[in-house]
């Protein structure tokens, strides 16, 4: 679900394209509503509500029984929908499989990168100190 | 006094399309579209996240274009949209100690382990303006360094925490309050004051948090961390009673180091002030981070003698929604309160010219 | 297996929410409550109707042993995303039918003098209505009304009394039947004719 939920609509959409959906019933259709963020004083003392954020969820559930949810924050409805059929298909011996190759590892990879590339921006404003010596000791 | 008004109807009509032809503009000028304002006016988009108190960057632009540009009026917009969506509940305490750190800061130590990481700054510019921007010149692309930054940057404040020189975070009470769902009390805790902090008018902090730099309520203060990056949230549904990962969200965290004397019980020890806010907001959170500590004055049995350690005062004029509606009601019709006070004044003159003709009549 | 609850959050829950407030505003007149949705047995859809308007994340919800089912509690969390809670005293909404002993409603939550509002609402999941029992009066009602409830006996009337007697704390109590829905909240004057 993690994966499902962190990854750009754009990458999941193209990743899922390639998976054959299953027939599925809507448990929930698509709702946005709102979770309230929290922090916590000093970064890690008591908890103290931040402000809240959008998010969408979705259940569906497969014809054999299977059911799938999904909570995306933002408002996208079709994001929360595919997510929560391959959190179904995810528990799939054999969709569960194909679902990991085809969605889950292509979207972790893609995560990884821009993780990576963000970091090695970040990385490139990092100071290197170097003290400068003023005037001669003898 | 209020008295219902009619009539003005077909005025108002017509106000709101001219209205919506000004927003436009020149029509010949392309319209702006909410991906250029999310990607190019990142952090007026921030600002309304923060004080619309709604992380969401595409309803932010909207309502930026929708205000031409006016933040306050697209926090107010931003305020409303909020109260038509339903809550599903409360995520999991952000970990701001695992954030993907963009940018990281300190100014209490030169060699803190991990390193001063500058990101995207606008220190050390030298605020001329850049004509190139005024034509559609494309920057270069950023530098990268060979490898990533650490994953697990340490907290400059949990370093001199180690040695007893600085204070503890005050540990998990429960439940903490929300000034979304009951009204503010006062005292409030430092839950609540954080809360009505975070979503506070940037200007009324950060004139708060300079007031205590320029001697009202002095604090003493280091930014011993500065953080921006982006944090996972994550979020217990009910139905299926364990958390999951449902995105990630920029923040910005300020956690401020300031001088405290020590007490009769307590040795001299650092205390802290501590900022968080959405998206790249530094200025925000680091007047955040002065005015928190500053509102501890009671707590730390210091004398509360300026504006910046009273929290009926600081809580109660920090939202612009609310500073705004008020401020701006006056502007409504008021005929009948300004008639009273017409015919009030007439008479106390016509008293006052009537004592002295008897006066006169009497010399 | 989770059962389906309203096909279209807003405007169902809007609906069944009109028709919960009309009967509140008219205590004992029964107000068709006409819902399309699976509800796992023995929950009527009206009384899921009740809870999926009314019930949210912040609203602790006890169930008695007849509805106290995996299927029922996993529906309530699911759709309203409600949670049910052990105990009687913690919670916001309190549901039960009628075939059952009928918690004391001196053991649910009376809100305060100072916030009334923080009180329990009972949902009392019965078989029909009927135009004779007990007489109510009071704020909604024009003089007095016949109110009868299906399988509820003297014992509960005069508890119910004894709420109203509280006034403003206390409790109010929304009955559901198939397809129709009634209130009788704490304000309302109940008395009962000796042979009932």
């Amino acid at each position: 679900m993690r994966v499902l939920a962190l990854s750009a609509w754009k990458d999941l959409e193209s990743c899922a394209s390639a998976i054959a959906i299953a027939p599925y019933d809507l448990l929930r259709a698509p709702e946005t509503g709102l979770v309230m963020l929290r922090g916590r004083m000093g970064a890690t003392g008591a908890a103290f509500n931040l402000g809240e954020a959008t998010v969408t969820r979705c259940a569906v559930r497969l014809r054999d029984g299977t059911e799938g949810h999904a909570y995306v924050l933002g408002r996208n409805a079709a994001h929360a929908r595919l997510a929560a059929l391959c959190d179904a298909l995810l528990q799939g011996p054999d969709t569960g499989a194909a679902v990991t190759a085809t969605v889950i590892a292509p979207l972790e990879a893609k995560l990884h990168a821009t993780h990576l590339a963000a970091s090695t921006k970040a990385a490139a404003t990092k100071v290197d100190f170097f003290t400068m010596v003023r005037g001669e000791d003898d | 006094m209020y008295v219902a008004v009619k009539g003005g109807e077909q005025a108002i009509d017509a106000a709101h399309r001219l209205l919506e032809e000004e927003r436009r503009g020149d029509r010949s000028v392309p319209s702006v579209t909410l991906e250029q304002i999310a990607e190019q006016l990142t952090l007026a988009v921030d600002r309304v996240m923060n004080e619309g108190s709604l992380y969401d960057r595409e309803l932010a632009s909207l309502a930026i274009k929708q205000a031409r540009g006016d933040l306050i009026e697209a926090i107010f917009l931003i305020r409303a949209t909020r109260t038509t969506l339903a809550r599903f509940g409360y995520a999991e305490p952000l970990d701001t100690q695992s954030m993907r750190v963009k940018r990281r800061v300190s100014a209490a130590f030169k060699d803190v382990p991990g390193g001063q990481i500058l990101g995207p700054t606008f220190d050390y510019t030298h605020r001329l303006l850049d004509f190139a921007l005024a034509g559609d010149a494309e920057p270069a692309a950023a530098a990268r360094a060979p490898s990533a930054l650490r994953s697990d940057m340490p907290r400059v404040l949990g370093m001199l925490g180690s040695e007893g020189l600085m204070e503890q975070p005050p540990a998990d009470a429960g439940e903490p309050g929300d000034l979304t769902q009951d009204p503010l009390n006062f005292p409030a805790g430092r839950d609540l004051r954080l809360q009505n902090l975070a979503r506070s008018d940037e200007g009324f902090l950060l004139a708060l948090a300079y007031s205590t730099q320029r001697g009202y309520g002095r604090t003493h203060p280091f930014a011993g961390e500065i953080r921006l990056g982006s944090v996972e949230v994550s979020f217990t549904p009910e139905e299926l009673g364990f958390a999951v990962v449902i995105g990630e969200i920029a923040v910005t965290e300020c956690e401020m180091i300031n001088q405290f004397t020590g007490s009769a019980t307590v040795k001299p020890q650092f205390t802290r002030g501590y900022g968080l806010g959405f998206g790249q907001c530094e200025r925000k959170v680091m007047s955040m981070a002065l005015v928190d500590r500053s509102l501890r004055a009671g707590e730390l049995g210091e004398e509360r003698v300026a504006p910046a350690q009273h929290e009926e005062f600081v809580l109660s004029h920090s939202d612009n929604v609310q500073a705004t509606g008020f401020v701006e009601h006056l502007k409504l019709p008021h005929y009948v309160d300004f008639q009273a006070e017409l015919v009030l004044l007439r008479r106390l003159r016509a008293e006052v010219d009537a004592a002295k003709d008897r006066l006169e009549a009497a010399e | 297996m989770t059962e389906h609850g309203f096909s279209d959050v807003a405007v169902d829950s809007a609906h069944a929410f009109r028709a919960i407030m009309q009967a509140m505003a008219r205590p004992g007149r029964v107000t068709d409550l006409a819902v399309r949705l699976d509800a796992p047995a023995p929950l009527l859809a009206s009384t899921a109707a009740v809870a999926l308007t009314l019930c949210d994340f912040q609203t602790p919800v006890w169930l008695t042993p007849a509805l106290r089912s995996d299927r029922v509690m996993h529906y309530l969390r699911f759709h309203a995303g409600a949670p049910v809670t052990p105990e009687i005293e913690s919670a916001q909404f309190v549901f039960a039918t009628a075939e059952e002993v009928l918690p004391a409603p001196e053991l649910l939550l009376q809100g305060t003098h100072e916030y009334p509002d923080r009180s329990a609402t009972l949902i009392l999941q019965v078989t029909g209505f009927a135009a004779d029992g007990v007489r109510l009066s009071g704020p909604g009602i024009r003089g007095s009304e016949g109110f009868g409830v299906a399988g509820l006996d003297a014992r509960f009337w005069t508890a119910m009394a004894a709420n109203h007697a509280c006034f403003p704390v206390g409790i109010d109590v929304i009955f559901t039947a198939p397809g129709q829905v009634a209130a009788l909240p704490r304000s309302t004057e109940i008395r009962i004719p000796e042979a009932v």
